[in-house]
């Protein structure tokens, strides 16, 4: 009999428990932060053999909850000819550039609601480490708190991109691809160099760079940009006014706009001020132009290297050759008017003599 | 006379074409730019410090020694290049600072940098025979090169150049390694580096003659001047950076978005094939960072429990909504804008396969979405700020659309989206 309750008392339970699982609802993760603040880079220049300890200061924006950071040390590449990263989250193999190898750093962290915190790292290069770039991103993640109830749950990273410079003889090789005026298509990522504008004028002058070296390069050096006469158009003292970089087996793009504004307005919906930059009209008069850039590479005390080139572009509008036409036809008609008239009089002449 | 008739008529219309040829072609020819013959290779300059011309103390304010690195004020510069033309005769050569390195054009001296102060040459090896010798008398504002690129300062005008030559032009046999150096000691004999932060460049020049006029090599070197005193009140590079399924109003210190990151689709959590649902999340960026700013996604499609049944991914490229077929997106809405404290594009730009999310999912479909589920392993981009551009405080609407078919299995879906903030470079 009592063998029978204790099985009664099972199964009873077993149903209970079923019950329950149909019926309680999915529990839910308390609520956590995916709100930071982080530094976006670091730079260091260190010498083979020797290292650095810093730290990167990070903050939990929310005033409510707490934050949990999971930190990863990520390779990255370049996306495409602009400064976005490619991050390889999910490449085994280290690029030749990474610095996962040399680079410790805490795995999580927590930070309390509206506090910050320095997150310590160190960068050891060993001795035996070629002279060159090394670079990789340190990835934050946060925890989310989408919980199991939901469809889409959603997390927030953020990242600081470390670039290490190993000095020494590093293979600094830079090659000017393509330069010239242009024209960028809506996204800005390609876009097409052209000799001839008929319709408008270009808005950029821009130049390619393909890195086939081991050092990630911040080119310096000017444009100037000249008219059918030899005088001088525009100058651009910095042909790469941002200091950016092109890493290593990148091609990037630099775009310099030839009549560029920076302003600031108030945006109607919250009133703040913001920074707008808009590349307008050139504004070039019809003609032949000639640009010219010299580009120089190299660090302070290492082999330096430059590169020129001259560009030509005809900007023609459709106005102007019709002017120029309308121009001709007048030259010819009054041409023709004088011939007409001389041949008018000597006939005049003849016919008075007979 | 019927010939010379026709002549003269037609003569006037050719000259007339002969003109506007002359006048697009000739200017051009003119005023084509000519490199010098050679380039040295392979060149460098050394500083003996990259401190602003300001500087000569150390944080604690304590002296730096002449020619060390912390003193900006008293630098040297020694340069190492090969001469570009094999055996050449060289008379004279210029050193130009200048803030471009285009030869030709004007040669504006770098702000606070002086070489008139350099007295003698430090050092120097390479030239053959008697060496060039340092020039402190040539009037560098006329004549020669100095004609369409003068030294600046008053007369000799050495503030941004220095000038070396030999008493007669001599030969250089093949093509030497050169040093020079300058700044090497007493009280007054160094160079001041410029006194603000940014890069300039020295126009090396090398002249047949003693006049500094029939170029033989040119080439341009780089330095650089940094800030070198450790501010403890800096402003330091900051991203920040927050996501939620609800928006707050941005206020005036763009405020981060808080609170829960879970989206649910459908009615009550439920999907029908008849009709499509959507739903919102937002994100919200802040950056002071110069170089620009770029926002990725990670994620995968709605995936069962085990991930054995799946909606379907819109793919890396954007499509309309599709009801009745098992389709899962997302993209930016730019009509979320929830009177500023939602989507709010000041600064960011969205990218092309994510900027049309905006407009109807039901019946009239307008919306497009599109899902890289490739984007786990590599994130993709879906707005970014140029280079050069700051974000005073952007906030995104996403906008989520998932669609499923009548043999859709059934099941509890979910995926997890990270949405990564990243600097550009």
């Amino acid at each position: 009999m009592q063998t029978i309750r204790h099985r009664l008392a099972s199964i009873v339970t077993v149903i209970v428990m079923m019950g329950v699982a149909f019926v309680v609802p999915y529990s839910h993760v308390l609520a956590a932060s995916n709100s930071l603040g982080v530094n976006p880079r670091r730079d260091y220049t260190i010498k083979a053999g020797e290292k650095v300890s810093d730290t990167i200061y990070v903050t939990n924006l929310s005033k409510t909850d707490g934050l949990t950071i999971d930190i990863q040390l990520v390779d990255f590449g370049a996306k495409d000819e602009t400064g976005s990263p490619k991050l390889l989250l999910g490449q085994k193999e280290p690029t030749r550039w990474s610095l996962k190898s040399y680079l410790t750093v805490v795995k999580n962290v927590k930070i309390a609601a509206g506090q910050s915190t320095q997150i310590p790292f160190t960068i050891a290069i060993p001795a035996n480490v070629g002279a060159g770039s090394y670079y990789g991103a340190i990835k934050y993640s946060t925890g989310g708190d989408g919980g199991t109830s939901s469809n889409v749950s959603l997390t927030s990273s953020s990242a600081t991109l470390v670039f290490v410079r190993v000095p020494g003889e590093a293979n600094d090789a830079l090659l000017l691809k393509e330069f010239g005026a242009f024209t960028p298509n809506m996204a800005g990522d390609t876009g097409d160099f052209g000799s001839f504008y008929g319709g408008s004028a270009p808005k950029y002058l821009s130049y390619r760079l393909t890195n086939t070296g081991n050092v990630a390069e911040q080119p310096n050096g000017s444009v100037v940009l000249k008219d059918m006469f030899g005088k001088q158009t525009k100058l651009f003292e910095k042909a790469n006014p941002n200091n950016n970089i092109v890493l290593i087996d990148q091609t990037r793009r630099f775009d310099l706009c030839l009549n560029g504004e920076k302003t600031t307005q108030k945006d109607k919906e919250t009133g703040r001020d913001v920074d707008v930059s808009k590349c307008k009209d050139s504004r070039l008069k019809p003609g032949r132009y000639t640009a010219q850039i010299d580009i120089v590479y190299g660090d302070n005390g290492s082999a330096q290297h430059e590169l020129r080139k001259v560009a030509s572009f005809w900007y023609l509008p459709l106005w102007f050759i019709i002017a120029i036409a309308v121009v001709l036809l007048l030259i010819a008609g009054i041409v023709w008017l004088l011939v007409h008239t001389i041949r008018g009089k000597k006939k005049y002449r003849s016919a008075v003599r007979r | 006379m019927n010939t010379i008739k026709r002549l003269v008529s037609r003569s006037g219309s050719l000259f007339a074409a002969l003109a506007f040829t002359v006048a697009v072609v000739a200017p051009t020819v003119i005023s084509s730019t000519a490199f010098a013959s050679g380039q040295f290779s392979p060149r460098k300059l050394t500083m003996s410090s990259q401190t602003l011309g300001t500087i000569s103390t150390d944080a604690n304010g304590t002296a730096v020694a002449a020619g060390q690195g912390g003193n900006g004020v008293k630098v040297n510069n020694t340069f190492n290049f090969t001469l570009g033309t094999s055996g050449a005769t060289i008379g004279s050569l210029a050193l130009q600072y200048c803030t471009t390195p285009l030869f030709g054009t004007t040669c504006t001296a770098p702000t606070g940098l002086n070489t008139a102060t350099i007295a003698t040459v430090a050092s120097q090896s390479g030239f053959a025979a008697t060496a060039p010798a340092l020039d402190t008398s040539t009037v560098a504002n006329t004549g020669g090169i100095f004609t369409t690129t003068p030294c600046s300062g008053s007369s000799p005008y050495r503030s941004n150049c220095i000038l070396m030559k030999r008493g007669t032009p001599t030969l250089d046999t093949g093509t030497p390694a050169i040093t020079l150096s300058f700044g090497q000691g007493g009280s007054t004999d160094w160079i001041t580096n410029p006194t603000v932060v940014g890069t300039f460049y020295v126009r090396i020049t090398t002249f047949s003659d003693i006049a500094y006029t029939t170029v033989v090599d040119q080439a341009a070197v780089a330095g650089s001047v940094n800030t070198a005193i450790d501010i403890t009140a800096k402003v330091q590079e900051k991203l920040n950076f927050s996501v939620a399924a609800a928006t707050v109003a941005p206020g005036a210190t763009c405020t981060a978005l808080t609170g829960t990151g879970a989206i649910t689709l459908g009615s009550a959590g439920v999907l029908d094939n008849t009709t499509a649902y959507d739903n919102h999340s937002y994100f919200r960026i802040s950056t002071n960072a110069a170089n620009g700013t770029s926002i990725l996604y990670s994620g995968d499609t709605l995936k069962s429990a085990g991930g054995t049944n799946s909606i379907t991914a819109a793919g890396g490229t954007k499509t309309l909504s599709a009801p009745g077929t098992s389709q899962f997106g997302l993209g930016l809405d730019s009509s979320d804008t929830l009177a500023g404290n939602g989507y709010l594009f000041n600064n960011l730009t969205a990218a092309a396969q994510y900027n049309s999310a905006q407009g109807n999912i039901n019946p009239t479909i307008a919306a497009m979405i599109a899902l890289d589920t490739a984007s786990m392993s590599t994130p993709v981009q879906i707005a970014s700020a140029a280079s050069g551009t700051t974000v005073s405080c952007d906030t995104g609407s996403v906008r989520y659309v998932a669609n499923i078919s009548t043999t859709t299995k059934p099941g509890i879906y979910q995926t997890t989206i990270n949405y990564i903030a990243v600097p550009t470079f």
